[in-house]
Order: structure tokens, then sequence, then C-alpha cells
């Protein structure tokens, strides 16, 4: 062991009081039977040794008095994460004997996956990060934190100075990539059990405001870090703000919800996550630690069901459904914020669109039309579904559900959610005047002559899961055969793709009400894509719910201003303005 | 294997050598345990060596530190709270040392732990001489702190052992690395000193006894035994 030896001992004591050594001893229970009873007799003939050795034991006992020091909360934690270099570098030699002042902070190794702290000057990472986050909510940025950031940069020579602008942000973000390796670790963050987003906030993130002694402590933690975690920062920075601006703001979400959850953690949970070799197992221990949390914030009588479960398995259902029916309760919150003031007005109705009746009547067609829904109508005995349904079986339990929840229970925003989840995952395009296209047998018998091309349908009708379906068929036979495609049918085949071709209806919204309201440019590229299926329609579609057009194309796309479906039921996509404020 | 069998003798006897063993073998959970286990005790006791928060919790650190980088070399002797505190006590004296050579004084006069400090308590000189009942808590916490600072460090630190960690004189030897006799001379010394300067505040939590009250001669003082 590297220890220096203390100084030998010094035995020239002051004032010695010489005779009491026995008389210590004696009340510290330390002498043999033989001399402790000499001092027992002494003490008895002697009221002086009697005193000495009352105040000896009396004085002692005042040391009682003294307060006893405790660590402060993260004293374990610092101490951990303080000592995790030795791990990477226990065969290298200290430089220099260990000083009391050695500090550390947060930083990774090279290999990047592993958060290790190096001996630096002081920081504390965590506390750092609260101090930080406080302080920014509080005071202002501006020209002072452009000049404290600047300064380091300015006054004298720094080492891996990188790029200003691109470091500024980093910095700027700095506390909440602290408990991050890289972009890989962020989106896994990203998931239910984990850090979610809340859906009440699609909106960006806004960036945390610098303010100078922050910025100052930003630059002298991130200054000592080595230079791979530099890198690694750079890295997650840069990649996170080259990603979708949607994707970036809800990573922004997951990175700040973890950065809080991890602050607010009890030191020792912490530490478990920081102590982590490698970033899968960090992930492990988050989640482990947020089920637990979750566990723990169950209301009693849930925790006993679930603990008198009969098997692990029965466990996991009602877990499984406890969940599900939480995350129904956190959507239909979401939701009814949104609509808060219709809910909440004089006349209290439904939520739109089932307050306004002709769209609430037009959805309920849209649902017959377009989904293939028919709730009267028996269900087809084979299949368990309504004949011809373009949904799953999965996806019509849970629309006949949130119906019948939303007309028992006036559960109208999960019925909403669900309608409007359903239409965005099964696009639905115009049909043509004529049957459509939804089976190989439609196909012209002139066209059949062609020997693959023959063959190629037959495969095909033997196949494919959406014979039947339109426009899902039609969409398989024209998108997939490419080595077909000079035999394939003209594109009009499929289905209608230029004004005159669609039904009377959307002809006439094309007309009258899409065409006038495109821009010159808009309407030139839609003419572009005449006689192309599916580009047009689809074409056609999408600038129909551009914010300047902002229809529902007749029987093709939910009923209702589709800046209305985003506002009130899109958990994605930003939200085209700004849902109403709570009161 | 004779050394294998003491090891697994040993730490069948003390968890803590059992925990130790885990950490000799790059279990980092062990070490966080450890840690956890020994921090208060650490801490604790450095606090009232070096009279410092700050001081006593980095001293803490660099402990737990040491054990940390040499646990490769750590072979199960004694009982682990032994080892630990030897390094401790090694760690404390070295800095001890150091600070003797170059003093600091400290800025802050309210600081009870800096000699100014101190001094601002008044200190009776005398035992005929009752000291005031109106000294507060706070104000006897400084005479007792002051009065373990006027140990030397030596004698300091085994006092803090025997009475913070309940070790008894042959534990005290083992970590001091010295002879039990010395021991047992330190601590009658360190106790004498403690005795001169604290008697005067032995009765400020209650009535002095008669004896005391009515004849402060030396003779009739009460029977400990009584």
């Amino acid at each position: 062991m590297p220890e220096q030896k203390p100084p030998p001992i010094d035995d020239r004591d002051e004032d010695a009081p010489g005779d009491d050594t026995e008389l210590t001893a004696y009340l510290d229970g330390e002498l043999e039977e033989h001399s402790a009873r000499e001092v027992e007799a002494r003490l008895a003939r002697d009221p002086e040794a009697r005193r000495r050795a009352d105040d000896l034991k009396k004085s002692y006992d005042l040391l009682d008095y003294l307060p006893k020091r405790e660590p402060s909360a993260d004293f374990a934690t610092r101490t951990i994460t303080k000592l995790l270099p030795a791990l990477s570098d226990a065969g290298r030699p200290q430089v220099g004997s260990p000083s009391t002042t050695v500090q550390a902070t947060a930083s990774s190794r090279p290999s990047g996956s592993t958060m290790v702290l190096e001996p630096i000057e002081p920081t504390r990472p965590f506390r750092f990060a609260i101090f930080w986050l406080i302080l920014s909510a509080v005071c202002g940025g501006g020209a002072y934190a452009a000049h404290a950031f600047a300064r380091p940069y300015l006054a004298g020579p720094v080492k891996d100075r990188g790029d200003l602008a691109t470091d500024y942000r980093m910095l700027v973000h700095l506390p909440w990539y602290l408990g991050v390796d890289d972009l890989g670790f962020l989106k896994q963050l990203d998931e239910p059990d984990l850090f979610v987003p809340k859906l009440t906030t699609t909106a960006a993130v806004p960036a945390p405001e610098p303010n100078g002694a922050a910025t100052d402590r930003h630059i002298e933690l991130f200054q000592s870090y080595p230079p791979a975690r530099k890198q690694q920062l750079r890295k997650l920075d840069q990649e996170l703000h080259e990603l979708p601006t949607p994707d970036q703001n809800r990573l922004c979400r997951v990175l700040e919800d973890y950065a809080l959850w991890l602050d607010r953690l009890s030191d020792a949970d912490r530490r478990e996550v920081l102590i982590q070799p490698d970033a899968a197992e960090r992930l492990e221990a988050v989640r482990r630690l947020r089920q637990k949390q979750w566990r723990e914030s169950l209301p009693e009588p849930v925790r006993k069901k679930i603990a008198g479960a009969a098997d692990i398995e029965e466990r996991l259902e009602f877990v499984r459904q406890f969940k599900k029916t939480q995350q129904g309760r956190r959507d239909e919150w979401t939701l009814a914020h949104r609509q808060w003031d219709t809910l909440h007005g004089p006349d209290r109705k439904e939520p739109w669109p089932f307050s306004d009746p002709q769209t609430a009547k037009q959805l309920e067609e849209y649902i017959r039309t377009v989904f293939k829904v028919d709730f009267e109508v028996k269900l087809d005995p084979k299949s368990d579904l309504p004949s011809g349904t373009r949904l799953s079986k999965q996806e019509f339990f849970e629309l006949r559900e949130t119906k019948r929840a939303a007309t028992n229970d006036g559960k109208w925003f999960l019925y909403g959610l669900t309608i409007h989840r359903l239409a965005e995952k099964h696009p639905y395009l115009p049909e043509p005047r004529q049957r459509p296209f939804v089976n190989a047998e439609m196909i012209p018998p002139e066209s059949l002559k062609d020997l693959p091309y023959k063959a190629w349908f037959g495969q095909l009708n033997r196949k494919t899961l959406n014979r039947g379906k339109w426009p899902e068929f039609a969409l398989e036979v024209a998108e997939a055969p490419k080595r077909f495609a000079g035999v394939a049918p003209p594109p009009s085949f499929f289905g209608p793709c230029k004004p005159g071709d669609f039904t009377e209806p959307i002809d006439r919204f094309l007309a009258e009400q899409l065409l006038p309201k495109l821009s010159p440019a808009e309407k030139d590229g839609l003419g572009k894509l005449e006689g192309k299926w599916p580009e047009y329609p689809r074409q056609m579609i999408a600038l129909s719910s551009k914010p300047n057009v902002d229809l529902a194309v007749p029987g093709v796309t939910l009923p209702g201003k589709p800046s209305l479906w985003m506002l009130y039921y899109d958990f994605v996509a930003a939200p085209a303005a700004n849902p109403p404020a709570v009161k | 294997m004779a050394t294998g069998q003491t090891s697994a003798l040993m730490a069948l006897r003390d968890p803590d050598i059992r925990l130790m063993l885990r950490v000799r073998a790059d279990d980092r959970a062990a070490f966080a345990e450890l840690v956890e286990k020994y921090q208060h005790r650490l801490v604790g006791i450095m606090h009232h060596i070096v009279g410092k928060a700050d001081e006593a919790e980095d001293l803490a650190q660099e402990v737990f530190l040491r054990v940390y980088r040499t646990r490769h070399r750590y072979t199960p002797k004694a009982k682990f709270a032994t080892w630990l505190f030897t390094i401790a006590n090694n760690l404390a004296l070295n800095v001890l040392r150091d600070r003797k050579r170059r003093p600091t004084q400290s800025l802050d006069p309210a600081d009870s732990s800096s000699p100014a400090g101190f001094h601002a308590v008044p200190m009776p000189v005398d035992r005929a001489a009752p000291p005031t009942h109106h000294l507060q808590q706070v104000e006897l916490e400084g005479v007792i702190r002051r009065a373990l600072e006027d140990l030397n460090d030596r004698q300091r630190l085994a006092v803090v052992l025997n009475k913070f960690e309940d070790m008894n004189y042959a534990e005290i030897a083992e970590v001091m690395d010295l002879s039990v006799k010395a021991v047992k001379s330190l601590l009658s010394r360190a106790r004498g000193k403690l005795r001169d300067a604290l008697t005067p505040y032995i009765y400020m939590d209650g009535p002095p006894p008669d004896a005391m009250a009515d004849a402060p001669a030396d003779d009739e003082a009460p029977d400990p035994e009584a």
C-alpha cells in the first residue's frame, strides 16, 4: 500500500498526569483481573482517587455532546463515481500523492458507452445540473452570457477549442446531456415505460436560457472532459440537431425529462444508474427504477390485486390492462385540455367533431364507406369481422369498444382519437366510377394474353392479403411489380388519376373547391401528375389538407377541417394553433 | 493454501471482509455497498479529527479512494474496520502534520473549529468558580471541541477511535501501529488533559452535587460507586 508512514510517536506529552494510567484503563475495562482488583481497593480507601475517577469518567462522557457529522446526501455517489476511472487505469501509476482536494466530474470512456469520472477540478455534476437549471430558469441570458461564454476563449490558450457556435449550443444543453452517451441511448429512452414525452407538449422545447455564471461553469466542466468525451458530446448535439424538427423536439423532451428524473432520484438510485459499465446495462437500470417507481405509485387496491395474482402470467396481464387503462385516461385528459372551452362552456357539448351534427353524420358514413365497418350488420361468422372491412381484427374491436364507451359513458375523446389514428394508418383513395380493382379476375381478358403477366397475377391472387380491398389491392399491384412494368396495364386501369375520371362528387370538389384555392405552382404541380396513379389522387389529398386549403375530400378523408383533426387529435406533429389554455 | 483458508475463515466471521473480497474481485456494486455502509462512520470520525466538514468529506473520500486503488493487494487479516481505520489514521496524521507545516487561519471568526472562534467562548479557569449556566449548548460544544483539538494529534486519534468507534486498546494499537502499552499511556494522558479542560463543565446540565456546592474542598467528592 503506498501509504506514507506517519511520523514516529511523540511520547513527550506535556503535563502528563502520570499515575492515572491504571485508573483510566480500569474505567475502560482494559485491566487484567488482579490489576482491576488493586484499583478497586485503592478507590475504596482513597476519596481523592474516587473524585479523580469520577471526573475522568464524566469529562469523557461530555464528548457525547459533540454532534455527529453526517455525510452530505450525495457523498456516496460522488465518491463512487469519482473512483470509477480507477477501473480503466488501474494499472497506471498514480502521479504524485493523492491530494485531499481531488475532485471529479462526469465524463466518458473513449469507447463512448461508459460514464466514468476523471479526477479534475471541482465539479459535482448533478448538483451542478440542479444549480444550473434553477439559475437558468431564474436568470436571463443576453450580452453578459455571450461575454461570459467567450471570455475563456478570448482570455488565454484554451485546449480543444472546437467550433464556437456549435459548442455554444452544446454547452447550453449540457445539463441535459450529462447522463447520456449517444443518440442511440437517447432514442432508447423514448419508450412508453421510460420517458415518452407527455402528449400535451408537442411543441418545441425552449432551449435553456444561459446566464453568465452558469455558462462559465459549463465551459469549465466541458473543458475538463477528456477529448473523447468532448467529441462524443459534440456528436450527440450535432446528430440531435440534424434530426427532422418533430423528432428533435420529441427527443429534447425525452432528454429534459430524463435529466430531471435523474436529478430528483435519491442518491443511491442515481448511483445505480451511473455506475453501470455500459449503455445497455444503464438502460436496464433505468428501466428497473422506472418500474419500481411505477409499482410504488399504484393505488393500494391495484397493488394488492397484482400481488394476489395466481401466477406470473396473470400478474403480467393485470399490469398490461392497468397500463392500458392508465394510458387511455392520460390520452383522454390530454385531449380534453385541447377542447376545454367547448366542454366547459355554458352549453356543455360533446367534443368536436361529435358536437357538430352534420360532421358527426358524415363521420358515421365515413366509417361505413372507408373503414367498411357497419356496426348494424352481423359479423362474418368466418372472420368474426364485418365482411370486407379494411381494419384488422384488433383495430375493429378497438373501434367498436371506443364507440360503445363514447355512447354509453361519454368517452368521445377516445373514440375520436381511435378514428383519427385508424384513418392515418389506412389512408383511402378516391374510388373509380366503375367497380374498383380489387382482384386479379377483374383484369381485362385481352391483357392476359401475355403469359408472364398472367402467371404473376395468378400468383398474386393466391398470395395477397389485400385481395378484395380498395385501394390496398390496387396499390399492391401498381407499386410492387417493377419487372412487369412493361406489360402492366396503364395507370388509369388501377384508379382515377385525372379530372373527369373521378366520381361526380370528387370531380365537383376538385373543380369547384380545391383547384380555385391552389396557388399557380401547386396547380401546375398537380397538373403534371395527371394520368399517374396513385400519385395524382395522393397529391390531391395532400393539397386539400394544406393550411391554405384545409378541406376534407368527400368520402375519402375524415369529414371536417383537417386542421381541426390535427389540433384536437394529433399527438405527433405540432398542432397548427396553440390549444386553448386550461382555465 | 494457508492464505486462502485464513481468508475463508475470516470472511465467515466478518461480513465486511466478505464484502471487501468482492471489491477485490472488481465487483463495483460491492464497492458501492462498502461506501454506503462506512460513509457515516468515516465522515463522522474525520470530522472529529480535522474539525471541518468539507475537509472531513474530502478525507473520507480519499480513504475510499485508497481502498479502491489498493484493493488487489488486500489480504484479510484483521477485522475489516480495523484495516479501514488504519488507512484513515495514516491519512489523517499526514494531513494534520502538513497542516502544521502550513498553518492556515480561518477568516470566519464564527468558525468554532478555528482558534479564533474558540477563544470567543469564556473559559473559567477555576473549578471553584462554577461555569455560568447561561452558557448555551452551542458554546458547550465549542468548549468540548476545543478541548479535543488541544490534544496532540495522536492523543486525539486514540480518543476518537476509543470514544466514537468503541475500539479497545488492542484495536487502537493495531490501527495506530503502537504497542498496547503505548496506547494505554497515550489514552491516559489524553483523558487527563480532557479532564483538566472539561471538569468545570461537568455539572452544567444539572445542579452540582452537594459536596461540590457546599464545600469546594477536595476530600468530599461523591463516591463514584454511589
